[in-house]
Order: structure tokens, then C-alpha cells, then sequence
């Protein structure tokens, strides 16, 4: 069970630290108030004699707890929520990190990976202070109370921990594992259903149905294995648990009948019995979700910092530049390290896929050039081959990237938006990859015209060889 | 799953028993009678020890074994019905958020059993024994059990879960769209920085952001107050048993008994609460995975290969847009398809393979191809963006029924891929695989379709991605090896010299 303290120390936890702290002292008070209350009533009431005054405290004290519980726990959690938005704020919000990773995994990471700080910062942590300071003190009362209880309660309890931390131990190693085949079997689920057409295609999709079920009851045994062992550990944790609130029960019966020790303290020792083991318990079973809150925790210290932005100026010659190469020898990778490395205000990129901002196609070209005329985004348009008569609802269309088996049809016309956009930014230097890819002959065929015709840096990647003249200026980038 | 139910009920009885049988050996001894007097007491004190932690043991793998039956059960059963609808997972696209979801949901619709389901059935049967438990003392007492287990097991919940569902929708709704608004910026970052709107796209994170977390201390305020009943109810509880043992003169070791019960007699419903509110999402699952509608199989027929006849014909996704088309194609015959984008290429291939709807008349052998059922036999094709699945190579291929791939790997010149991979045909490829470049992807689609015993072939954009000395040597062999078929080819570049038809957008 790792925990990394810098993180609790950081910010915002670190008033979550101090008000568990202090919250779980107050719970220890009460604890205790509570259980003398309770014999003192039970005994007095047994004896037949006024509950009153006591009762009075009793509602009060059971009045406090009511406010305490609820009003500490929905306060935890609200720390929790306010440090999730301010994580989920910091990277949001550098998008020069963001661009280290896959658009799937960040999204992961900022909506369920931080969900489950919800857990872990609300009631895991609490928790384990709760865990080091109740027993702390209420071993202390067992010891002035009933000295034999207090070793019961000291020999058992490090039981807990132990056993915890061997359960910490297979959730980390085997449960992993377990996550994984779990894993498995979700994205050869997710397989089946993203290749359904192709199953459909070639009359397979009752054999998958069948498959997935088989799968799925072959891992269930192989889970089951591995769940044993955790379960096993989590038995030997609440046997301990509940065999010394027995023993601690018995021990104390039959030395009342010996007269060793008081009815009201025997009471006492019995309502705060299990108390001791409660937060330790807990806390072992919000162990999965607290792995979950670290791990998530983790993963945000990975994301890069912005650095400085590059100084150097686009020193590239003027003109058409192809490059060229197998697939995966890297072309993109080179293309973006070289946007990376020069300074951000004269470059035009014109990825393989490109993303739109949100909105209107009028839209795309005002935030590149505020104030741009209709008739001057129409012009770009043609120079794209994509003519405004064509889209549903002229300028104002919106075009939408959504799935990818229909997109074919508008995939062209984003691209052409994309190019268009980068014309209007009037770059010094403009990357393009794959402009051409999904574009029919004379669309291709135009916007090629135009890159030749601009006057500034072009490189142009592409697969396509028909649209390299002989005395083009080729670079090749191997493997 | 019953019997996992009834093992955590147990278990929770057996900490009631525990406390409860504590209160009254420790009450007898006060009167210090002869040890004997205690020795059942002792002797159950124990066995409830013991068999608390052993039945939540025997619980965990009985619910687990049985979640995860039913999970098997549940992921091939949503198969089939998604299937039975094929235009609803095509719309959605292969990478698209239903998939996502639907997987998703899946894995909570596990959760919810294991969190909710499982310990509120606990709880309501440890509750109902806890009330038996009292009448048998006192009546009166037993009554307002009765009242605590009616009100804590199905009226709160019932209360809580309506009042906390709208929030929890809402926060799903925020949180799909903060997902889309994430992957957006990360997947647009670059171009965003490069034309200077970075900030309206950070903003629009911070809005969703904020708005979330409105959403959830909404949610929050809403548990609150259902944590305060519930603490309300139970000091009621004590301080009312404690008010009727005082003015009934109870026997010593009742007065003992019913204050333990009072103290530990609702553990099981406290260690549902925390779950049951956290459920909103869990809830959400449930239901969008009971609301995926089944569509009975229609009775087709089984027909024979003959000539494919479109008249008029023209394929949609929801309506009727392509311009229709006419045309016809047998064995032997070659004939393709143009138009720029946007004219519908891919709509009209995935209408021929009954992938979606279609007006007009398309027919083989004369049968409409929406009442053939045994249309794999007859076409077979390869997608612009078929799928690769998250396997080896061999079993890729392996779909189209074909066990010797020598040939066709030769014709597409994936054989030299072969040699180079790690396990050659066994290789892992696929998402969590080795990747593939877009050519090697399309010439695997391509593989496994010319594979295929089918004497209609669709082949949408056969030769995108490949440089085009590349696509002239595979174009030509194509067409000289599968003469004996029905060829059928999307393309906006290539494949001259075979008869064509536009597509007019």
C-alpha cells in the first residue's frame, strides 16, 4: 500500500490531513463519552432508577453524531471534488502536456482516473488516520479500564495490517493480473463489436456471440484462482477481527463472575470493542479504490510541463518540398518535432487527420483571421476546390468528424476546410500530411496547384507519387 | 446469487448475534452465577465469531462466481441484440462512443450487482431477523423495528435513488461531453497553438469542468440530507429503547439485549449506504443496457448466386440521399464504381453486403438482397476501414473461412510482411498489436475478402494508401485472377480499362 506523502502534503490535502486529524480526535471523544453513557444508562436502568439526567445527554451526544457524521464526510468529499476540478483544470489547461498522450488515454485519465480520487481523498484517507488514532486511544482507556482487554486488543490488531498489507500486496501482483484477464475480456468484447462488420460481412456474428460467452466462463475459473487468495487474506483480517471482539467478550464474562472487574467498566470494554478493529476494516476495503486514486495521482506527475517556447525562426527555403517514405519510417513524428522545435507564429499544419475547431466553417477561418469577409473565406474555398453551393448550409455549416466508417464523405471536405485555414493564417512555413488523401482527382489536383503557387516554405508528405513532378524537390525519410 | 444473499445476511446476523449474546453474558455475569450458567452463552459468542467472517468469506466467492456467470451471459446476450440491429452499430461508428459505452457499461452493471444489489438484500434480510429478534423480547420494540427496516430498506432507498438519479444524469451527460471536449483538444492541441484559439478550447474545458463539479455537490447535498435521516432514526432507536426499558422494568438481560441490537443491529444497512449512494452511475448502466432493443431475425430465403440487378437502387444510413443507380453485374463481369467524395461510394458498397438499408431494387438472382439469408456465400467485401482485429495475422485471415494463404499473400505482396514480422502468420497484430501502416492494413482487409468462396466481391477503395506502382501490380492481378467472379470496385483513382459507372453527388 503505497502512499505517497508529498501528495497528501500538497495543497488543498493537506487542510483534509489536519481536519482528519482533528475530526478523528473528536470521533475518539465521542467514542468514548458514548460508550460510558450507554453503561451508565443500561446500568441504571437495570437498577431501576432515574435515567434522567443522562438521557438528556445521550440524545444530545446521539444529536452531534448525526451532525458529525453526515457534516464530516460530505465535507471530505467536497475536498475531494474541488481538488479533482483543480487537477482536472491544470491539465486541461496544458495542452502542451495534453499532446503527450493519446486523445483515449487523457480522457481516462481526467474522467475515470480522477473519479476515483472521489474515493480516495473523501474516504480513504480519512480513514486511515481515523485507523491510527481510535485504537491509539482507545487501547489507552482498555489499559485504565481492564489491562487484559487492552493486550487482547494490542496482540490482535497488528493482525490487520498485516494481513492488509499481504492483501496490498496480491492486489498489486495477482489482482493486477486479474484486472488484466478482466481487461481482456472487455476489449475482446469491444473487438467483436468495433469489427462487426466484418463479422456481418462474412456470416460470423452468431459464432462471436458464442465465443464471447465461452470466453467469458474459461476466465471467470482463472479469476476465481487468484480472487481466492485475496479472499482468503481478507478472512484471516476479519477473523481476527471479530474472534478478539469474542474473546475480549468472554474473557471479560467470566471475570466479572470472579468479581475481577466493575459491570460498568465490562460494558464499556464490550460497546468499544469493535470500534477499535471498525476504521482498520474499512480502510482495508477502500483499499482498491485508494490503488485507483494513487495510480490516477501518479499518472498526472507524468504529464510534462509547458518549457519555454522555441525562439528560433522559420529558416526554411522557400518552395515546395516533398517528403517522402515507407509507411511508419516516421514522417509525422519528424514533421511535428520540427514544428516543435521552431517558434510558433509562422507555421501552417495541415495534419493527416485534422481537427476543426468547434463550430461553423465560417467559424474556422474567423478565428485565424478575425474579421475575414465572407467573400475573401469563399475565395480560400475555391482555392481548395470546395465550393460553397456544396455544403448543406453554405458558411454555416458544421462539419463533424464523428464515426469513421461514414465520415468518408465529409473526411474530404474537413481536409479542405483544414488546408483553406492554413492558407488564411498566411504562413511561413506550411506542413502538410497527406493533403490529398481521401480527395477525388480534381480536388487533389487543385489543391496541389495551390500549394505549388504559394509563396512560402511547403512540405508536402505523402504517400501518393502521381503528385511529385521530376524536378520536384524530394526528401526521403527511411526507417 | 440467492444463496450469496442469504450467506451476507448471515454474516451480518452473526455480528448482530455476536454483540447481542455479548450484552447478555456480560449482564448474567454481573450477577455472578455459576460459570456453568454462562458456558452456552460463551460457546455462541464464539460460534458467532468464527462464522461471521467465514460466511462473508463463503459470500465473496459465491457472488463473485456468479457475477461473473452472469457477466458472460450478459456480454453475449448484448451481442446479439446489438447485432440484430446492424445499421445502429455502423452509425456509430467502429470507434465510436456506443462501443465505448456499451463496454463500460458493462463492467458497472457488475459493479452494481456486487455493491448494490447483493448488500441491499443482505441488509433487508439481516434487518427483517433484527426485527424478529425484538418482537421476540418485546413486542413494542419489535414494532419499531419493523418501522426502521420498512423505512431504512425500501422507503429511503426508494426516496434517495429517485431523488439522486436526475443528478446523476446529469453528471454523466457532463462528464460524456467532457470526454469528447478532452479528446478533442488533445487530438486539435497543435493546431490550435499554431492559430492562436488554444484558449477558447481551454475555456470551454474549464466551463465542463466547472459545471461537473457544481453537479456533483448537488448530488452531494442530496446524500447529506438522506445521511442525516438515516442518523436520526437510528438515535431514535436507542434513545426510544432505552425510554421503553426504563418504564417497563425489563428483566436485566433484555434491557442489555435490546440496547446491544439498537447499537449493532443496522450494520448491514450502514455498509450498503455509502454504496447505494454512490450508484447513480451504476443505475445508469443498467438501464441503457436493458433499453438496447432486440430486433427479431426476419425469415429469409436461401438463394443461389445469379446475376446482381440494381434498379434505382440507393443505400441510406437513415434517409434516402444518394442519387439512385442503376446497373448490372455477373460472373465474369468487372465494373467500378466512381465519384468524388461525398457521392455516397461507401453507403452503396455497404448496402450491396446488407450492412444497411436500401431503396430501389437490388436483387441476386433475381431475390431482393434484403430477404437473402445466406448472403456471406454469395458476397463477401472488403471495407474502406475494415476492421483488424486484436489478434494474430492468421486468424485475421482465418475469418474468411480460407486455411491456405499463399497465394493471395503472394498476389498482394504481403508475403515479404510476413517474413519480417516477429511470429510471421502468428503475430499479434491489431490495436494492442504490432501496427500496421494503412497500406499493410488495407492489403490484410483486402487478403481476407479475396480469400473469401464468394463469387461477389466488393472491394471499397482496394488500393487507397498504396503507392501506385503498387496498386497497378495488385489492380492487374486482381482482375486477371478473380475473372471467374462477379468484381465490384469503389475507387476514385485506378483501375482503368474496366467498365464504369459515376455516382453522381
Amino acid at each position: 500500500m503505497k502512499i505517497d506523502l508529498r501528495l497528501l502534503l500538497k495543497g488543498s490535502s493537506r487542510y483534509l490531513f489536519l481536519a482528519s486529524i482533528f475530526a478523528s480526535l473528536i470521533w475518539s471523544a465521542f467514542l468514548i463519552t458514548n460508550a460510558w453513557l450507554i453503561a451508565d444508562l443500561i446500568i441504571k436502568v437495570i437498577d431501576v432508577k432515574s435515567i434522567y439526567p443522562e438521557i438528556y445527554y445521550l440524545i444530545a451526544l446521539w444529536l452531534f453524531r448525526a451532525l458529525f457524521l453526515a457534516g464530516f464526510e460530505n465535507w471530505t468529499l467536497n475536498q475531494a471534488i474541488n481538488a479533482k476540478e483543480s487537477f482536472r483544470a491544470e491539465v486541461s489547461q496544458n495542452s502542451f502536456g495534453m499532446r503527450h498522450f493519446s486523445p483515449a488515454a487523457m480522457s481516462n485519465l481526467l474522467i475515470k482516473g480522477l473519479n476515483s480520487i472521489d474515493t480516495y481523498y473523501g474516504r480513504f484517507i480519512p480513514q486511515l488516520i481515523f485507523s491510527v488514532t481510535i485504537p491509539t486511544s482507545l487501547i489507552i482507556v482498555f489499559i485504565t479500564k481492564d489491562l487484559l482487554s487492552a493486550v487482547v486488543a494490542i496482540l490482535t490488531l497488528p493482525i490487520i495490517p498485516f494481513f492488509g498489507a499481504l492483501i496490498g500486496k496480491y492486489t498489486n501482483d495477482e489482482v493486477g493480473k486479474k484486472w488484466q484477464t478482466l481487461g481482456t475480456l472487455s476489449s475482446y468484447f469491444e473487438d467483436s463489436l468495433k469489427g462487426f462488420a466484418t463479422l456481418k460481412i462474412f456470416g460470423r456474428t452468431k459464432d462471436q456471440a458464442n465465443r464471447i460467452h465461452s470466453m467469458g466462463e474459461r476466465y471467470s475459473e482463472e479469476t476465481m484462482k487468484v480472487l481466492r487468495i485475496s479472499f482468503l487474506s481478507s478472512l484471516a483480517l476479519e477473523l481476527a477481527a471479530t474472534i478478539s471482539v469474542a474473546v475480549i467478550a468472554v474473557e471479560i464474562g467470566l471475570r466479572l463472575v470472579a468479581g475481577h472487574i466493575e459491570f460498568k467498566s465490562a460494558l464499556m470494554i464490550l460497546i468499544l470493542a469493535p470500534e477499535i478493529y471498525f476504521p482498520l476494516r474499512n480502510a482495508a476495503a477502500l483499499f482498491h479504490a485508494s490503488a485507483d486514486g494513487t495510480e490516477a495521482l501518479s499518472k498526472l506527475q507524468e504529464i510534462p510541463q509547458p518549457t519555454d517556447s522555441p525562439t528560433n525562426s522559420v529558416g526554411y527555403p522557400e518552395g515546395l518540398q516533398f517528403w517522402v517514405g515507407p509507411s511508419g519510417a516516421g514522417k509525422t513524428t519528424a514533421a511535428v518535432k520540427l514544428i516543435n522545435s521552431l517558434e510558433r507564429s509562422g507555421i501552417g499544419w495541415v495534419p493527416q487527420h485534422p481537427k476543426l475547431a468547434q463550430g461553423s466553417i465560417r467559424k474556422q477561418f474567423e478565428l485565424v483571421a478575425p474579421g475575414i469577409s465572407d467573400l475573401e473565406i469563399i475565395h480560400y474555398l475555391d482555392l481548395v476546390a470546395l465550393n460553397v453551393r456544396d455544403l448543406p448550409n453554405g458558411l454555416d455549416s458544421i462539419l463533424e468528424s464523428g464515426s469513421e466508417l461514414m465520415s468518408a464523405a465529409s473526411g474530404g471536405q474537413i481536409r479542405k476546410v483544414a488546408i483553406a485555414r492554413a492558407l488564411v493564417h498566411k504562413p511561413k512555413l506550411l506542413i502538410a500530411d497527406e493533403p490529398t488523401a481521401d480527395l477525388d482527382k480534381a480536388s487533389a489536383a487543385k489543391v496541389m496547384q495551390t500549394l505549388r503557387a504559394l509563396k512560402c516554405s511547403v512540405i508536402v508528405i505523402t504517400h501518393d507519387s502521381d503528385l511529385i513532378n521530376t524536378d520536384d524537390n524530394i526528401v526521403r525519410i527511411q526507417r | 446469487m440467492k444463496l450469496a444473499y442469504w450467506l451476507s445476511a448471515f454474516s451480518f446476523i452473526a455480528g448482530i448475534g455476536l454483540n447481542v449474546t455479548s450484552g447478555w453474558l456480560i449482564t448474567m455475569a454481573s450477577f455472578m452465577p455459576p460459570v456453568l450458567t454462562l458456558s452456552v452463552a460463551v460457546v455462541m459468542v464464539r460460534f458467532f465469531g468464527i462464522s461471521r467472517s467465514v460466511t462473508r468469506y463463503l459470500e465473496r466467492i459465491v457472488s463473485h462466481k456468479s457475477v461473473f456467470a452472469k457477466l458472460a451471459a450478459l456480454r453475449s446476450d448484448l451481442y446479439r441484440r446489438i447485432i440484430s440491429n446492424p445499421a445502429r452499430v455502423l452509425i456509430a461508428g467502429s470507434g465510436g462512443k456506443l462501443i465505448k459505452q456499451v463496454v463500460d457499461d458493462v463492467e458497472r452493471a457488475q459493479e452494481y450487482e456486487l455493491r448494490v444489489t447483493l448488500p441491499g438484500a443482505a441488509a433487508l434480510i439481516a434487518n427483517s431477523a433484527a426485527t424478529l429478534l425484538a418482537f421476540w423480547l418485546q413486542p413494542a420494540i419489535g414494532l419499531l423495528w419493523l418501522i426502521l427496516t420498512l423505512a431504512l430498506n425500501l422507503v429511503i432507498p426508494k426516496l434517495a435513488l429517485r431523488e439522486m438519479h436526475i443528478v446523476s444524469r446529469e453528471i454523466e451527460e457532463l462528464e460524456s461531453e467532457y470526454a469528447d471536449q478532452v479528446r478533442a483538444s488533445v487530438h486539435g492541441a497543435l493546431e490550435a497553438e499554431l492559430y492562436g484559439y488554444i484558449d477558447e478550447v481551454n475555456s470551454r474545458s474549464r466551463i465542463l469542468e466547472t459545471a461537473i463539479r457544481v453537479r456533483e455537490r448537488k448530488l452531494l447535498a442530496v446524500i447529506r440530507k438522506f445521511q442525516l435521516l438515516i442518523n436520526f432514526l437510528m438515535a431514535s432507536t436507542l434513545i426510544s429503547t432505552f425510554f421503553y426499558a426504563a418504564s417497563h422494568s425489563l428483566p436485566p438481560v433484555q434491557v442489555a439485549m435490546l440496547v446491544f441490537l439498537a447499537l449493532t443491529g443496522l450494520e448491514g444497512t450502514l455498509a450498503w449506504y455509502p454504496n447505494l449512494f454512490n450508484s447513480g452511475k451504476l443505475q445508469l448502466a443498467k438501464e441503457k443496457l436493458a433499453e438496447i432493443p432486440n430486433e427479431p431475425e426476419k425469415a429469409g430465403e436461401q438463394v443461389a448466386f445469379g446475376e446482381l440487378v440494381a434498379a434505382n437502387y440507393s443505400a441510406y444510413w437513415s434517409a434516402p440521399t444518394i442519387t439512385p443507380i442503376s446497373f448490372k453485374l455477373n460472373i465474369g463481369q468487372a465494373l467500378v464504381l466512381r465519384g468524388a467524395s461525398g457521392a455516397g461510394k461507401t453507403t452503396s458498397a455497404m448496402g450491396i453486403l446488407g450492412l444497411i438499408r436500401y431503396s430501389g431494387s437490388l436483387t441476386i438472382n433475381g431475390v431482393e438482397v434484403s430477404s437473402i439469408n445466406n448472403l456471406p456465400e454469395l458476397a463477401s467485401g472488403a471495407l474502406q476501414n475494415g476492421h483488424i482485429f486484436n489478434t494474430s495475422l492468421r486468424e485475421n485471415l482465418k475469418i474468411s473461412s480460407a486455411e491456405d494463404f499463399t497465394e493471395v499473400l503472394q498476389l498482394l505482396e504481403l508475403d515479404k510482411l510476413v517474413a519480417e514480422l516477429p511470429d510471421g502468420l502468428d503475430t499479434i497484430i491489431g490495436e494492442y498489436g504490432r501496427g500496421l501502416s494503412g497500406g499493410e492494413a488495407k492489403r490484410v482487409v483486402l487478403a481476407r475478402t479475396l480469400l473469401s468462396k464468394a463469387p461477389l466481391l466488393v472491394l471499397d477503395e482496394p488500393t487507397e494508401h498504396l503507392d501506385s506502382e503498387l496498386a497497378e501490380r495488385i489492380t492487374a492481378r486482381i482482375l486477371d485472377k478473380y475473372r471467374d467472379r462477379a468484381l465490384l470496385v469503389i475507387t476514385h483513382s485506378g483501375w482503368q480499362g474496366v467498365p464504369q459507372l459515376n455516382l453522381q453527388p
